[in-house]
């Protein structure tokens, strides 16, 4: 099993669990601004969190589909309500944020 | 061994006749009724009332959460309308996991005799799952006709037609699967997010801090998030200190509480939801309070059952 880091969040994973299932991995939403404490304990600077903005998501991009030796995506007909369409789509994960290394 | 005396008793197979007494049971009976119905060996109607024409086709549907992906194989047998039973084997390919994968074949004229699907790859209810239906094409629009089967499949256990059911993908029993999820940076928290088209039930969920030298008692707490809401966290009122490892068990419906076992480390108890489920985009997080840059969570292992969620 290969192991990743993301180089968004600096998390290590394999993209598969020891027992074959897939594992996708999301970066945490927040970025830590830790709080800074004194010797014995006590908050001097107060912990701030604000969000990820350039967090990877490895989960599919929703509403994909591979039919018929391509991918698709079902939209809706804007002529016939209740009938779906289907476009031309790219498969992919829903944010590759900053990549991926390999580790080992 | 039997005497001269014992074999000669009675009318069995050693008896002589006319000398030996005869059995003292009558025989039975023979009491049979004519049958009422009679039956055609030719000229038969057809076994089935699917017919299959020109217009329609097979339409195989499948997702699987395996990581390497499945093949499912789907035997079709059709009586044609010369009397000919005919087999066909179609596979759909599932590259990816996580994603439906849709193929629609064409079938010979004729009266649907049977169709099963089996995976080569899922070994467990809940890896793979298949719908198969007829659909109608015409000169702009495919309508569903008749829905053949909708179930999960292993290596061992088919989904069949007829005789097969239609459910939804998050209906019985799930796969129980044991998930090592991302070891955070340093300094980070633990964020395990439920991924597209998956729902879980969450069973447990086990993590290790290990705290650097910052002096800070940390309190860690279990928090379960949708699109940036929290709407659940739970207690935590021990104080992990600096220079400490502290094992963390969430567990649902169970009752908080911490033992002071040093060796090999302390372990905390915190209670989840009773009987949790959560689907897609969902995360089952750490919040923590006063963690520092430094400290460290190991990678964090789930059990969950798991069921596929669209298709």
């Amino acid at each position: 099993m290969s192991k990743f880091r993301c180089k968004s969040c600096g998390g290590t994973y394999s993209d598969r669990t020891p027992e074959g299932g897939a594992y996708f991995h999301v970066c945490p939403p927040e970025i830590i601004t830790h709080a800074v404490t004194s010797t014995d304990g006590k908050v001097v600077t107060e912990e701030k969190r604000v969000q990820r903005a350039n967090a990877r998501n490895e989960s599919p991009r929703a509403g994909i589909s591979h039919f018929e030796g391509k991918w698709q995506r079902e939209v809706p007909d804007p002529e016939t309500p209740g009938r779906l369409l289907t476009q031309d789509a790219e498969y992919g994960i829903v944010s590759e944020g900053a990549g991926r290394e390999l580790v080992e | 061994m039997a005497t001269e005396q014992e074999r000669n008793r009675g009318a069995g197979a050693y008896s002589t006749p006319g000398v030996d007494a005869p059995a003292s049971n009558k025989p039975s009976p023979i009491i049979t009724s004519s049958p009422v119905a009679s039956f055609a060996f030719q000229n038969l109607n057809p076994p089935s009332n699917q017919y299959i024409t020109r217009d329609d086709r097979l339409q195989m549907q499948a997702m699987t959460l395996i990581a390497a992906g499945d093949t499912l194989t789907f035997n079709v047998r059709l009586l044609r309308v010369d009397g000919v039973i005919v087999t066909n084997n179609y596979n759909l390919i599932c590259t990816s996991a996580g994603v439906r994968f849709l193929q629609v074949q064409t079938l010979t004229e004729g009266f649907l005799l049977s169709i099963l699907c089996v995976s080569q790859t899922a070994t467990a209810r809940g890896q793979t799952f298949v719908r198969a239906s007829i659909i109608r094409v015409g000169a702009t629009i495919q309508q569903g006709a008749l829905g053949l089967f909708a179930d999960y499949v292993t290596l061992n256990s088919p989904a069949t037609w007829p005789g097969g059911r239609i459910i939804y993908p998050t209906e019985g029993p799930g796969n129980i699967r044991q998930v090592s999820g991302t070891t955070p940076g340093a300094g980070a928290e633990v964020n395990e997010v439920v991924p597209a088209s998956t729902r879980w039930r969450l069973i447990s969920i086990f993590v290790q801090l290990v705290t650097a030298v910052a002096v800070a008692n940390r309190n860690v707490r279990l928090v379960l998030v949708f699109a940036g809401n929290t709407y659940f966290r739970s207690v935590s009122t021990f104080n992990q200190p600096a220079s400490t490892t502290e094992s963390y068990v969430g567990v649902p419906g169970l009752t908080y509480q911490t033992d002071a076992i040093a060796t090999p480390n302390g372990t905390t108890d915190i209670t989840l939801p009773p009987d949790i489920r959560v689907v897609t985009g969902h995360s089952i997080a750490t919040n923590s309070v006063l963690l520092q840059a430094a400290d460290q969570y190991s990678q964090p292992q789930y059990t969950v059952e798991e069921w596929i969620d669209l298709l």
